[in-house]
């Protein structure tokens, strides 16, 4: 079933990628968007009917290192894979109405295997397919980013976070000689701490927690279609993916995981903070997927599970944040669209038989009229909306969050409706109103000083101590100084004096007695 | 049958008659050359079905050279000559004659088509003749043979303006091949063997500990002086650096290849217990030569020196794999190196355009590629595939020699992994200032994109190596 999806959405996006025109990009979105629900549906039924299938494609068939690429069909898989095609869908669907996005074929093309390497990082029973999967969403990522400097940030984040990876799993398999995740718990070595902190350290730098939030924020310079897919279908879900699949593998009393947790409420608080101070209303809604990792991660560890409460949660975000970026004229359409999908999550999860999903509906419902008529009848600034929907989806993250999140998370996230609602903070909002602090990159300049510019100091140290000092000015002269003595000594020799002849004469029967005491 | 227990001794001589076709010929300034460049592509092109030949018929399964051939050389004092090939030469020989393919086509644009295509040919030869070799004798023969054409590549193609440069990098080459003359002679007055010393056999010999030191330290001596380790890389950075053709830089830096490739062919994993300790001191050496090279290609602006000095990282990378004491890996080696040629050869073909550009409009180096887009998603392809992202078999095969060397000494896959780190940044960084548009004014000229055809040419490359990802085993196994 899995590598049915898989198979068609990799056809999907290898027919849409090529295509360049501008006329008729919304009708091939939709036409995606439609194919994309039929394959939901499809797939949904696949669940209601118990499909479960297992399906294991020999990559790599070396006698030594023999890998498969699996697409199990488990229970779990389906869970995990359901709300991804949602996810893809509605990202599609607002690229529709983006007016700015001038390529929106090839970039619902881009979200299509995003999806399809999501769905094999989901179902990867092994760390090589893992990895595959993981370095493919990043390569995907760099493409859908289409401004430079956010790519460069990006780029030099997920290459540290992949090669972060490569070295963990090149360990274990180096120590082991298992690549099975479920194997590898049995593996114990000395170095499996290491491989360990650099997978959690890879996770960590993905999913923008807090500090590498460095490159997430660059992405708030794209359009909404391409950020959409960078926050929902990208890096920052396939570090948590990650970690939700390693997590067997990491012992839970492992220091590693203990300071990802500290990084997710950091992240949360950061998010927060954000959000409230910075103006610009694309960073806020960055800022506001900063909260969302960061309380996601926090669920997975406290709730141990990947609850059905975290993939609600996923979907609702992603409709919420659109909608604070919305049009008015758009408006309608989204609300629309946006009932029929809670509807679908809801009834989804009632299948599910989930008692509690009755109550998220009303309050879903309850919200969303609530902005919409925010969104229609407020004469308040847009400052001021768009506060309120930022606090009725961090609400919304409460209320979801409430079975499992600990109480702490209340106190920041009440303190945040309370902060938006009351904006007590004239002051500061004052002061965070300047253009410098606006535009402050501090965690870039941070991250240069402490890794980039020590290793470009002692390279400047050794190129001007080794190849300048020591080879060119000291070996390289004392080399050319003794070269031109002995030419001078030669020169000196080859004139034509008796004293010379004399001294060439000698050394001539100098050899020749030497080499006839040597053949005796 | 007869023509598979010659293929050989073809393989080396298909190149060397077309140098003799391309030095004869008469260089058509309009035309610029066209024959020759027709020539040289039809003769590696023939070199390359020889080679697809080999891959067919080669068996995996038995260890050591194959298709073994021996030829009379010399009948007083009696020297006879061997080939033979293995997989892993087979796959180094044909990613050195599809970096040919590639960078031919570039060689017209040249000061010296004629000179450059020639020599180039006969570069091709000496080399696929080296890696052949199966005895001392070949061995050193075109160990040091193939220094004739790279100093007159060098020299007159390369347009290497500084003598002294020049000079240093001769005298230390030389040097190297003169420690081999001498360790050969040893050996053949130690072991006048009628059949020959084969390269496997060296390790075996059975010589007095001062003999020991002296053929060991020699041979160490004499391959590391084609691989530019520190203190000692600067006699050949600063060639390949400063030549100014991309296809003499290739050449060029297939030097080290050579170094590389003596030392697996010496088998040094099973060298004799007294000079055991050698292996760890040069396993430190390279680990040294690693980083510092990684980090002056981090700190250097030019972007030729940051190829070079990602190449030797990837050199001394592949040279710490072969001296595991395991020969499971040697074929992903030999994949891995396969991949990493096609790309550095179409780095370097790309960047060599870019600098034509830039040098004849005068432009500002930084946001080059702002308005290529053709050169910029290939430059950003090449790049990504060079730096680890899985685009090429390279990703795989370099995960498995990675995952053996943690597992044999844990230290030096550290080091290893910073510098493959540094120097990844350092082509990543150059990929970004090529792209950085905070350098572009909308009224500044800008670089002409390649053409329709080079392009096709170049992305159908690009979609071998993705294929080549795919199936990293390139369908042989392992």
């Amino acid at each position: 079933m899995v590598i049915n999806i898989f198979l068609i959405l990799l056809c999907l996006g290898a027919a849409t990628i090529w295509y360049q025109g501008i006329r008729f990009q919304k009708f091939i979105v939709s036409a995606i968007i439609l194919l994309l629900s039929i394959i939901l549906f499809y797939f949904n039924q696949g669940l209601q009917s118990g499909v479960f299938s297992q399906y294991s494609y020999g990559w790599l068939t070396s006698k030594y290192y023999p890998v498969s690429l699996d697409f199990f069909t488990t229970k779990e898989s389906y869970h995990l894979i359901i709300p991804l095609l949602f996810a893809v869908i509605l990202c599609n669907f607002f690229s529709i109405s983006n007016q700015i996005e001038r390529q929106k074929v090839s970039v619902s093309a881009l979200s299509v295997f995003s999806v399809a390497a999501l769905i094999m990082l989901i179902c990867g029973q092994n760390t090589i397919q893992l990895l595959v999967s993981v370095c493919f969403i990043d390569v995907l990522g760099f493409c859908v980013i289409n401004n430079i400097n956010a790519r460069r940030q990006y780029i030099f984040y997920n290459l540290l976070a992949d090669l972060a990876l490569f070295m963990a799993f090149a360990i274990l398999w180096g120590n082991c000689r298992i690549n099975s995740l479920v194997n590898l718990t049995e593996c114990h070595h000395s170095y499996n701490n290491v491989a360990e902190w650099l997978i959690v350290l890879s996770a960590w730098i993905k999913s923008g927690l807090f500090p590498f939030q460095g490159y997430f924020v660059r992405t708030a310079i794209l359009n909404d279609s391409r950020q959409n897919i960078l926050s929902f279908l990208s890096t920052p879900l396939a570090g948590f993916l990650l970690i939700y699949k390693v997590k067997s593998l990491i012992p839970d009393d492992f220091i590693g995981i203990e300071i990802l947790k500290y990084a997710a409420q950091a992240s949360l608080v950061w998010g927060i903070i954000g959000g409230i101070f910075i103006n610009r209303l694309a960073d806020r809604k960055i800022y506001m997927n900063m909260t969302f990792y960061g309380l996601i991660y926090n669920v997975l560890f406290y709730s141990q599970t990947l609850s059905r409460e975290i993939v609600a949660l996923f979907l609702i975000h992603i409709i919420l944040s659109n909608l604070i970026r919305a049009t008015r004229r758009y408006a309608t359409g989204i609300f629309i669209v946006t009932f029929l999908v809670v509807g679908a999550v809801v009834n989804a999860a009632l299948s599910l038989n989930n008692p509690i999903v009755p109550l998220y509906l009303v309050a879903v419902m309850v919200t969303l009229s609530g902005c919409l008529f925010v969104l229609y009848s407020s004469d308040q600034e847009e400052n001021h909306w768009i506060n309120l929907f930022l606090a009725m989806g961090i609400s919304l993250m409460f209320l979801y969050g409430i079975k499992t999140v600990p109480t702490s998370f209340y106190l920041w996230m009440g303190g945040y409706v309370l902060l938006n609602l009351l904006q007590p903070y004239k002051l500061l909002t004052k002061i965070y109103a300047n253009q410098n602090i606006q535009q402050a990159d501090g965690f870039s300049k941070i991250f240069y000083i402490l890794f980039v510019s020590p290793v470009e100091f002692l390279g400047r140290i050794l190129w001007l101590t080794i190849d300048f000092l020591i080879i060119e000015r000291t070996l390289l002269s004392w080399l050319a100084k003794i070269t031109g003595i002995l030419s001078q000594l030669f020169g000196y020799l080859h004139k034509p004096t008796y004293k010379n002849a004399l001294i060439f004469t000698l050394i001539g029967i100098g050899i020749i007695l030497y080499s006839s005491w040597q053949g005796k | 049958m007869e023509i598979t227990s010659h293929i050989l001794l073809i393989l080396m001589l298909v190149p060397f008659f077309g140098f003799l076709f391309v030095l004869m010929s008469q260089e058509d300034k309009q035309k610029k050359i066209y024959n020759g460049v027709a020539v040289a592509e039809f003769a590696v092109c023939c070199n390359i079905l020889l080679l697809g030949k080999l891959l067919t018929e080669i068996d995996l399964s038995q260890n050591g050279l194959q298709f073994l051939s021996s030829y009379n050389w010399l009948e007083q004092p009696h020297i006879k000559i061997s080939f033979g090939i293995d997989i892993f030469s087979l796959m180094i020989a044909l990613a050195i004659h599809l970096m040919l393919v590639i960078g031919l086509p570039f060689a017209k644009n040249s000061q010296h088509p004629k000179l450059l295509i020639s020599l180039s040919l006969l570069m091709i030869s000496l080399l696929t003749g080296f890696l052949i070799s199966a005895d001392i004798f070949s061995f050193y023969i075109f160990f040091t043979a193939m220094l004739f054409p790279l100093f007159v590549l060098i020299g007159t193609v390369g347009e290497i303006r500084k003598s002294s440069w020049m000079f240093r990098f001769f005298i230390y080459n030389f040097l190297g091949s003169i420690i081999l003359f001498l360790v050969v002679c040893t050996l053949y007055q130690y072991h006048p063997q009628t059949e020959g010393i084969l390269l496997e056999q060296v390790a075996k010999l059975r010589l007095p500990r001062i003999y020991e030191y002296w053929i060991w330290g020699g041979i160490f001596a004499a391959l590391l002086s084609r691989i530019p380790i520190w203190p000692f890389h600067y006699w050949i950075a600063s060639i390949t650096g400063a030549i100014q053709n991309p296809l003499a830089f290739l050449l060029v830096n297939l030097i080290p290849l050579t170094g590389v490739y003596g030392l697996v062919r010496f088998c040094p994993k099973t060298v004799p217990e007294s000079v055991s300790y050698m292996l760890t001191v040069l396993e430190i050496i390279a680990a040294i030569s690693m980083l510092f090279i990684a980090m002056i290609g981090l700190i250097n602006k030019d972007n030729r020196y940051k190829l070079f000095s990602f190449m030797t990282v990837y050199y001394i990378i592949f040279l710490l794999g072969a001296l595991l004491p395991t020969n499971r890996i040697l074929l992903n080696i030999g994949y891995s190196i396969f991949a990493f040629l096609i790309i550095i050869t179409v780095l370097e073909v790309l960047a060599d355009y870019i600098r034509e550009e830039q040098q004849r409009n005068n432009l500002n180096f930084y946001g080059i590629l702002c308005y290529s887009p053709r050169i910029a998603l290939l430059y950003s392809f090449f790049t990504l595939a060079a730096v680890g992202f899985p685009l090429s078999a390279l990703f795989i095969n370099n995960f498995v020699i990675l995952s053996y060397l943690f597992r044999y000494n844990f230290n030096l896959g550290l080091v290893i992994m910073i510098a493959i780190i540094v120097s990844s940044a350092s082509l990543l960084k150059e990929l970004y200032l090529l792209k950085d548009n905070r350098y572009v004014h909308s009224d500044s000229v800008c670089i002409s994109d390649i053409s329709r055809s080079v392009f096709i040419g170049l992305s159908s490359i690009g979609v071998l190596l993705l294929i080549s990802f795919f199936n990293p085993l390139l369908g042989i196994g392992g």
